[in-house]
């Protein structure tokens, strides 16, 4: 759309916006502390996203180095060398890809996935839902970040550093045994930590979990001040079912965030007292149970794969109401699924272990709850179907995003039934079955979710528009990319492709050809992303006030609003009544009809 | 890239029959995709449809369609209630046989340790990783599965028969199986184990009864009938000694073994000591004691008896160019 002439900046009602209209929230104070010393939610989403983007753009650097490393059978990249290897040759690029495997994922998860929707768009967002000034502990949000970052850089440098040094002496020529413990510095656990394993190794566990350990309370911090604020700002006469869906999906994910990060805190700190000070809590030859280990874990990383999910399952009730200009089908249940789902996750861990040797009698239960959970997964589908049916059906960039979703998330879904079955999973277990599975709902369906999101809220956060051409363009080789990579590992999977396998046998070449292949398209698409953006950033036509014709509070505060948010007070109603607000040609986006002060309060019953 | 294509029937779900298993998987796993595939056409071609049909004429429209109706919601969340309770019940029962072993088995103890499996068979017999496991066929198999205390888990799996069982160090785990064709089925190890976890592959010979026994026969009591040296190979191999250790000069996770019997070897607190029958014995039997100077502490405590441990040092002297004691 740039193409457009620039629109008038108005305020809500397409009135031309007095006082300082280039005054805003990302120039109201200059210089870089104004930047880390910020209290200001908008600011606090901004640095997470730098945060964030970066960590990505790691983990997917890694995640393209394993693909590529897979393409055939045998070793593909040269050796670098990693943690216990001596030699030069074949061993010494398997430890490689260990480390990769296990930074990819440890990144991923921890440092991408985890905060990506809560820490950016969650703050942001949240509270200009609740027409807010800022969430309810602002010092908290900031503390959250710099726990992010610290937690973070040290988490980074634990996984990554020996790789960095031993490619360094590979490009210069030098020995890395002259680097002494730094070129053994890294992790090749796995994100999962597994226990003997993890008590075992030589690798780095202790700095890695503290790294964990203090990323864990960004997020507590975070969940923590969501609950607080949905409780404590609403806008008078915002009752709970006049909070926007994405509101409610926050609740849950930040319910989840607080009471089950904590166990993985302790979980992680029990391995430590345990490599430590030879404590035997999960080590056998030490008195321990690993499998005790496991319990612990998947006690948290059930619950927090609905961390990564519940959000986006938040930002796409939005998308598929506003983009259907259509009153979002069945509220109450959407909103009450997320509920669920956030209480059901904490019942079903022991569904990663059914080949353990657990008692049939636990599996049998753990299987029976994780089937229920595809009721309300599958209630949410259907809403957003029915939201669509008879809607007036817009296909902007962030309404493609959410199509994708429910595609990929459906067949994410989907697959979760077999992985839930007793006997089939009893095969398919810790087979490329799993990594297609959880990628298609952690990567297909939440990333999409993100991407659709940062589209979505962009012109709030940046008062710009962005090249739409391209932007669909982006949207649609991601897709291609993704569905490329990730479908074909189903099918090698079931046919018993096991995961985490630096080599492979040759009946599996073309499987691996094919994902690897969908990767550079995935990759590719997702810099169309990062181009698109940039673009908008330099070259963008300033955004209205209410792009999309929402009725969420966001759409009344001015693109991008200033430090306070909201320049008059906003009007609160339904979330999904976009009734009130009609197209203007000239400005580019909607505009509130005015009401009287008689109209407003009966559009808050 | 085409002859890829022309591979095998890479775009088949579940590989080969192998097993009785396939009788609970098999049916059950496509009966989901077909479902998977039906759902998932309804939902996708809903969604392309809603999105030509309803696409919007003009910026202004907000259809005020209905937007609650609890019947429908009670009908979307109870007939997929149903499904998936009939598809548990059906996985259930597959799993209660999948995991009880039959009566009057055959069975065979899987010692799986990094990174090597090692099968021990009723009559002392044990076979290595690179000759597999033999089996006869159309008999319950009872797998007994373990892993040395300070090694890491495992886990056994074998595709065509639809099975995979931990091995966890400090308890046993058991599975089984009664293979239904003769033939050689590929074993993976499915628990991430470290290093050579990708390398830890082996196979299943299913066989006929007669050549099983035949087996039997000619693997038992090498250690008494063969040469210590040659013995001490088996053991060597048997045990996996050589996924750590090469015996041609190479270092891998541990030194490498050829020459090291009468050496001297430094140690990492930098003494030497003198390689002989009990440095050797030392070594295997309490390996974080001595650790060799450039390695870590990472050899597994494998049990080995002392008949393996006198050939073991029968077959170390044998390779080695400094040992001159032995007059052939
Ligand atoms: C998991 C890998 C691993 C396996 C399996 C393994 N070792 Fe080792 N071994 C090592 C490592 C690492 C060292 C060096 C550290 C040490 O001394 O403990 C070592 C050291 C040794 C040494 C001392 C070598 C020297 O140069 O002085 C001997 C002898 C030995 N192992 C024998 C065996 C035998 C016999 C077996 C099979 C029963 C075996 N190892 C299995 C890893 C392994
Ligand atoms: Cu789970
Ligand atoms: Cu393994």
């Amino acid at each position: 759309m740039t193409s457009n002439p620039a629109p008038i900046i108005t305020d809500a009602f397409g009135h031309p916006r007095k006082g300082n209209l280039s005054r805003n929230y990302l120039n109201e104070s200059k210089g870089i502390l104004s930047w880390l010393l910020t209290l200001d939610h908008k600011r606090i989403a901004i640095l997470y996203m730098v945060g964030v983007l970066t960590s990505f753009l790691l983990g997917g650097i890694f995640a393209i180095l394993l693909r590529t490393e897979l393409i055939a059978p045998g070793t593909t990249l040269p050796a670098v060398g990693g943690i216990n290897t001596t030699s030069g040759g074949a061993d010494a690029v398997w430890s490689q890809y260990n480390q990769m495997f296990t930074l990819h994922g440890a990144v991923m998860v921890f440092m991408f996935i985890i905060p990506a929707i809560p820490a950016i768009l969650g703050n942001f967002v949240l509270p200009l839902h609740l027409g807010a000034k800022d969430v309810a502990f602002p010092r908290l949000n900031l503390m959250s970040w710099y726990c992010y970052m610290i937690g973070g850089l040290f988490f980074l440098w634990t996984l990554g550093g020996g790789l960095f040094v031993r490619l360094i002496c590979k490009i210069f020529g030098l020995d890395p045994e002259s680097f002494g413990q730094l070129a053994n510095v890294g992790l090749d656990t796995g994100w999962t930590f597994y226990t003997p394993y993890s008590t075992w190794t030589s690798s780095s566990v202790i700095s890695a979990t503290m790294g964990a350990f203090v990323l864990g309370f960004s997020s507590i911090l975070t969940g923590l001040n969501f609950i607080a604020s949905i409780h404590m700002l609403r806008r008078p006469g915002q009752g709970w079912t006049k909070l926007p869906l994405f509101c409610w999906g926050i609740y849950a994910t930040s319910i989840i965030q607080i009471l089950a990060t904590p166990v993985l805190a302790i979980t992680l700190l029990l391995l430590t007292a345990e490599r430590a000070f030879g404590v035997g809590i999960f080590d056998p030859a030490k008195g321990g149970d690993p499998i005790l280990y496991q319990h612990f874990f998947w006690f948290y990383s059930h619950p927090a794969v609905y961390i990564m999910i519940l959000p986006g399952f938040a930002i796409v009730s939005e998308l598929i109401g506003t983009f259907s200009r259509k009153h979002i089908f069945g509220y109450g249940f959407i909103a009450a699924s997320s509920i669920a789902i956030a209480i059901l996750g904490f019942l079903v861990w022991g569904h990663h272990m059914f080949t353990s040797g657990q008692s049939p009698m636990l599996s049998a239960i753990f299987s029976f709850i994780t089937f229920s959970i595809a009721v309300p997964s599958g209630i949410k589908i259907f809403n957003w179907l029915a939201t669509m049916y008879k809607g007036s059906i817009r296909l902007d960039t962030p309404m493609l995003y959410a199509l994708s979703f429910i595609w990929l998330f459906t067949i994410g879904g989907l697959t979760g039934v077999f992985c839930a079955t007793l006997s089939v999973d009893l095969h398919i277990h810790d087979t490329y079955f799993i990594v297609a599975h959880f990628h298609y709902v952690m990567v297909g369906s939440t990333l999409t979710a993100f991407l659709g999101g940062m589209y979505y809220w962009w012109p709030k956060m940046f008062g710009k528009m962005y090249s739409e051409r391209w932007a669909r363009f982006g949207c649609l080789l991601i897709f291609i990319g993704f569905n490329l990579t990730f479908f074909i590992q189903f099918i090698a999977g079931s046919q018993g492709m096991p995961r985490r396998y630096a080599d492979y046998p040759a009946q599996f070449h073309i499987h691996h050809f094919i994902s690897t292949i969908g990767s550079y398209i995935l990759t590719v698409g997702l810099f169309a992303v990062l181009f698109n953006w940039i673009h908008s950033l330099r070259r963008g036509a300033a955004a209205p006030v209410n792009p999309w014709g929402a009725n969420s509070m966001e759409w009344q505060a001015p693109s991008p609003p200033p430090t306070a948010n909201f320049e008059t007070d906003p009007i609160v109603g339904d979330p999904y009544d976009y009734s009130h607000w009609h197209w203007n040609e000239e400005i580019g986006g909607y505009v509130l009809e005015e009401m009287t002060n008689d109209e407003i309060r009966n559009s808050k019953q | 890239m085409m002859n890829l294509l022309a591979q095998t029937q890479w775009w088949n779900w579940l590989p080969e029959k192998g097993s009785t298993f396939t009788q609970w998987v098999d049916p059950l796993f496509y009966f989901e995709l077909i479902l998977s595939v039906v759902l998932f056409v309804g939902i996708g071609g809903c969604m392309f449809y809603f999105a030509w049909k309803y696409h919007h004429k003009n910026r202004e429209d907000h259809p005020h369609g209905s937007h609650h109706n609890n019947t429908l919601e009670i009908v979307w969340s109870v007939i997929p209630l149903g499904i998936v309770m009939f598809i548990f019940v059906w996985g259930f029962r597959g799993m209660m046989d999948m995991t009880q072993p039959q009566a009057y088995s055959t069975e065979i103890v899987v010692t799986a340790s990094r990174w090597n499996w090692q099968f021990s068979y009723p009559n002392g017999a044990q076979s290595s990783m690179q000759d597999g496991l033999t089996v006869p066929v159309n008999q319950p198999i009872r797998i007994v599965l373990k892993t040395p205390l300070t090694d890491v888990i495992h886990s056994f799996y074998v595709p065509a028969f639809r099975i995979k069982k931990d091995a966890v160090p400090g308890r046993y785990n058991e599975t089984w199986f009664k293979a239904t064709q003769t033939g050689e089925y590929p074993i993976y190890c499915a628990e991430y184990c470290g290093q050579q976890h990708s390398q830890m592959r082996s196979k299943v010979r299913v066989v006929s009864e007669d050549e099983y026994y035949a087996f039997l026969a000619d693997a038992a009591n090498f250690l008494d009938n063969d040469p210590p040296a040659v013995a001490g190979q088996k053991v060597f191999a048997i045990k996996g000694c050589a996924t750590c250790h090469s015996v041609e000069g190479k270092p891998g996770t541990g030194p490498p073994l050829n020459d090291v019997f009468a050496s001297k070897v430094t140690l990492t607190d930098g003494s030497q000591v003198d390689a002989d029958e009990n440095y050797i014995m030392n070594s295997v039997k309490n390996p974080s004691s001595q650790i060799v100077a450039g390695f870590q502490d990472q050899m597994t405590v494998l049990d080995v008896s002392e008949k393996e441990l006198d050939a073991l040092i029968a077959y170390l002297k044998s390779i080695s160019k400094h040992y001159v004691g032995n007059k052939e």
